[in-house]
């Protein structure tokens, strides 16, 4: 690169995250040898990175805590209080009832889902005995049907209302005669 | 692991309580310097601190030595800042800033002294002015930012640990680091040498 081209060199968002990588020594080989050429070229780069490089040093200004000598000890006494009221998640009952909450869970699941089915197979399957009570009616007239001998005229008679009164007057009036 | 904090963890899984204290020891100062700057209060960072350690021991029976014993440390600090934070927020909790400023913004004479300084930015600022100028600008940042670079500051962290403890990839960690520093600099430019 020539100097006239170092005027040329745009500093891209990636070059500028880099130099800060390449301050804290944490770019790979070839990474390093782009940024020192970058900075070999342009009084940018080396004005930003020389600015980075002071922000880090006005860091060292923040303050370090110290806490009391007394707080090893306290902290180590408040561990023995809460000690003394055990942490529930770490009782091996706790621990138990965790890990096998996924199988209770199942067998609950389970046990539900045979409760629905029995309650829907008792509900809505008709069983041989709700059969012979539905039919009961026809069972007991089923020599009177047998003898009629015709499914067909049965059905037109229990459709025909004017029928059936005209035939229950014909018995009626035969009957009155004898 | 040769990580000497993770044999101890190891003898405080065993029942070995002084192993325990000698990890306080270690670490108490390093987790309060995090969390005073993380949450801006000295007293809610050492409660911070002991919630952190509590944390540790009731873990000890299950603790499996997988990483660096630091990155798990500071893994829980940052939970316990971000559940702190949280929870400030739902109190609507007015906070004092580790600086002297009131719940209102900057004292009077807090702000006189940016005005002057602003006026006169070649004027040498002693270290306690400048401390405070950083701290403003370090509470400017976002947790995670904030918490990368106290991690990268203080504890000397790789990227590498940092996105360990913070559950990022370590080229995450070089953006969010990058950003940091660009947005310190732009707000402390005028404090540099």
């Amino acid at each position: 690169m020539n100097p006239t081209m170092s005027k040329l060199i745009r500093i891209t968002p990636e070059i500028r995250a880099d130099f800060v990588a390449y301050l804290d020594g944490e770019l790979d080989e070839q990474a390093v040898e782009r940024i020192e050429g970058v900075l070999a070229h342009s009084n940018v780069a080396r004005n930003d990175v020389e600015g980075l490089a002071q922000i880090y040093e006005l860091l060292d200004v923040l303050p370090r805590y110290e806490v009391s000598s007394e707080f090893t000890e306290q902290t180590m006494a408040s561990i023995r209080v809460s000690e003394l009221k055990p942490d529930l998640r770490e009782a091996e009952w706790y621990r138990v009832l965790k890990d096998g909450l996924p199988l209770l869970a199942g067998l609950v699941a389970l046990v539900s889902i045979i409760a629905v089915c029995f309650v829907a197979a008792n509900r809505w399957v008709v069983t041989d005995t709700e059969i012979l009570v539905r039919d009961l009616p026809v069972i007991e007239q089923l020599d009177v049907y047998s003898e009629v001998g015709s499914v067909d005229f049965l059905l037109r008679l229990a459709n025909d209302g004017q029928l059936i009164d005209e035939m229950k007057s014909e018995v009626e009036d035969a009957g009155g005669r004898r | 692991m040769r990580d000497p904090d993770v044999q101890l963890m190891l003898r405080v899984r065993e029942g070995q309580d002084a192993a325990f204290g000698e990890l306080v020891s270690r670490y108490q100062n390093r987790l309060v310097s995090i969390f005073v700057h993380l949450v801006g209060d000295r007293q809610a960072a050492e409660d911070l601190t002991q919630e952190a350690f509590l944390r540790i021991y009731r873990a000890r029976n299950g603790y499996e030595p997988t990483a660096k014993f630091s990155t798990w440390v500071f893994r829980i600090a940052q939970n316990l800042a971000s559940n702190s934070r949280r929870s400030k927020g739902r109190r609507k909790e007015v906070q004092l800033k580790t600086s002297e400023s009131g719940p209102m913004g900057a004292r009077p004479h807090e702000q006189l002294l940016k005005e002057k300084s602003a006026l006169m930015p070649t004027r040498q600022l002693d270290r306690g002015e400048l401390q405070e100028h950083v701290q403003s600008a370090l509470e400017l940042l976002n947790e995670r930012q904030k918490l990368a670079l106290l991690l990268h500051k203080f504890e000397e962290m790789s990227y590498e640990d940092i996105a360990e403890t913070m559950e990022m990839t370590p080229s995450a960690v070089k953006s969010l680091l990058s950003r940091a520093r660009e947005s310190l600099r732009t707000k402390l430019e005028q404090y540099m040498k």
